[in-house]
């Protein structure tokens, strides 16, 4: 693997609070999450809670790999979420990710959703 | 401070005295190059000359390894240039010491990391003590660092039934590996009346375990398991988000085994037992998924390619076509497989 490349990358962007005025967030995923950037994932996620979002939009459109650390940091925030009626929902999924997905069964727990007009959608459902 | 008799002023003398009186400094009085040279020999010893002789020779004390050169007819800069070399060399000195504790520290650590990685094999079950008529087993483990989150377990639970499971916990290293350590020891595919239990049951107490387990953040692990049923040559299986084991029959394709369900350690969750028939001659793989993109197609593929050669040569070959090592040997994630082959007829 190139080392002179970031494994992964993370952008926060701007998102209109949700009509019951719950605090969201979006997150755009690129590259590949492994452990090794995990601490960073950590830091973004963290910050985006810090800054009030209860519901969380994630960008994977360009997101090539996830491992079991990356998804377990989002298992570990869905954690802290949820008792405030928190949500994940991720869209543009490829498909060798929709498969980790669907075999870890994490797509029971967080949402998935094709577009992101739908991820909206799920985020106010 | 040694040296022959040069004229110091006091101020001066005082200063040398002072810094002469470290253990890590010596101070010399007009030395002769060979004195000199034995005292430079020393890396940690700084050596202060103070010397009234010609730039050529105060040149050739420096090269020769002085710390400084000290000029006893300028005193004033002489004390200046003492207190300065003196403090950088101290200075250097501790870093050096900090470096060499740190260096220690690390050699521990590893020493550490390599006794917990053999620990860790330790647990693996020795295939071939378990070969029996009828059944053949292989297995790779490539941990990515000394410890893994990976784990495998074959074991016989009567004459006729074996237990076989993998296992990934989040993460690498330490955190992960003792991960493994506890589902190794919470996994209990026999109840106290010695009946075996349904697959399903065993995977959702691991799941309670882990969710029970009292952790800063209760983490994941993905966990198949497989009960063998040697004389109906069936398999039960239940599967926690792992990579759904793959059979290979003589001359056919492969296809995966079963279902999953959710990872360990997420929600309370019904984990359902999948049984399939299996065939003489049919091989059974179970195998982590590891972390490098196209790896599970290319395992897959690769074990279709390889069918020809004995199990072990077969699994060998396939590893080797489809995963790539960095630098050091090391895969981009820990991979783990664990294969059967159903031998007779």
């Amino acid at each position: 693997m190139p080392s002179s490349e970031p494994l992964a990358t993370f952008e926060r962007r701007p998102l209109a609070s949700a009509p019951d005025g719950a605090a969201r967030a979006e997150l755009a995923l690129k590259g590949r999450v492994y452990a090794d950037v995990c601490p960073q994932l950590r830091d973004e996620l963290t910050r985006a809670v810090e800054a009030g979002a209860r519901e969380l939009l994630i960008d994977a459109t360009h997101l090539e790999q996830i491992d079991s650390a990356g998804l377990n940091e989002f298992v570990q925030l869905l954690r802290k979420l949820r008792p405030q009626g928190g949500k994940i929902v991720f869209f543009g999924l490829s498909p060798s990710i929709q498969r980790v997905f669907d075999i870890t069964k994490l797509n029971r727990v967080m949402g998935v959703a094709a577009s992101r007009e739908d991820a909206l959608g799920g985020l106010a459902s | 401070m040694t040296g022959p008799a040069l004229e110091i002023p006091p101020e001066l003398r005082a200063d040398l005295e002072e810094v002469d009186a470290f253990p890590e400094v010596v101070v010399l009085i007009d030395p002769a190059p060979e004195v000199l040279e034995a005292y430079t020999i020393e890396e940690r010893l700084g050596v202060i000359a103070v010397m009234a002789g010609t730039p050529e020779e105060r040149a050739a004390a420096l090269e020769a390894g002085a710390l400084e050169v000290l000029d006893p007819r300028a005193p004033a800069e002489a004390r200046v240039r003492l207190q300065t070399a003196v403090a950088r060399f101290r200075s250097r000195l501790r870093l050096e010491e900090a470096r060499d504790a740190l260096d220690r520290q690390t050699e521990a650590l590893e020493r550490d990391l390599r006794l917990a990685a053999r620990l860790q094999r330790s647990f693996l079950p020795r295939l071939t003590e378990l070969e029996r008529p009828g059944v053949r087993f292989a297995s790779a483990y490539l941990p990515r660092e000394f410890v893994s989150g990976d784990s495998y377990e074959a074991r016989w639970l009567d004459p006729d039934h074996l237990a076989l499971y993998t296992l990934d916990a989040v993460g690498h290293g330490v955190r992960a590996a003792l991960l493994t350590v506890l589902l190794r020891s919470a996994f209990r595919p026999v109840d106290a009346a010695g009946a075996l239990r349904d697959p399903g049951e065993v995977v959702a107490e691991l799941d309670q375990v882990l969710r029970d387990a009292d952790l800063d953040e209760a983490p994941t692990a993905a966990f198949c398991y497989a009960l063998l049923d040697l004389p109906r040559r069936t398999l039960r299986l239940a599967n926690a988000g792992h990579p759904l084991p793959v059979r290979l029959p003589p001359g056919g394709e492969p296809a995966a085994l079963g279902g999953s369900d959710l990872l360990l350690g997420v929600d309370p969750e019904r984990y359902e037992t999948h049984e399939v028939a299996l065939a003489p001659g049919d091989r059974v793989f179970l195998y982590s998924d590891g972390a490098e993109p196209g790896y599970l197609a290319g395992f897959v593929d690769q074990l279709a390619r390889h069918r020809d050669l004995e199990l072990m040569d077969q699994l060998g070959g396939a590893l080797g076509a489809a995963i790539t090592l960095d630098d050091e040997g090391r895969p981009e994630d820990d991979v783990t497989v664990l294969a059967i082959e159903l031998t007779g007829s």
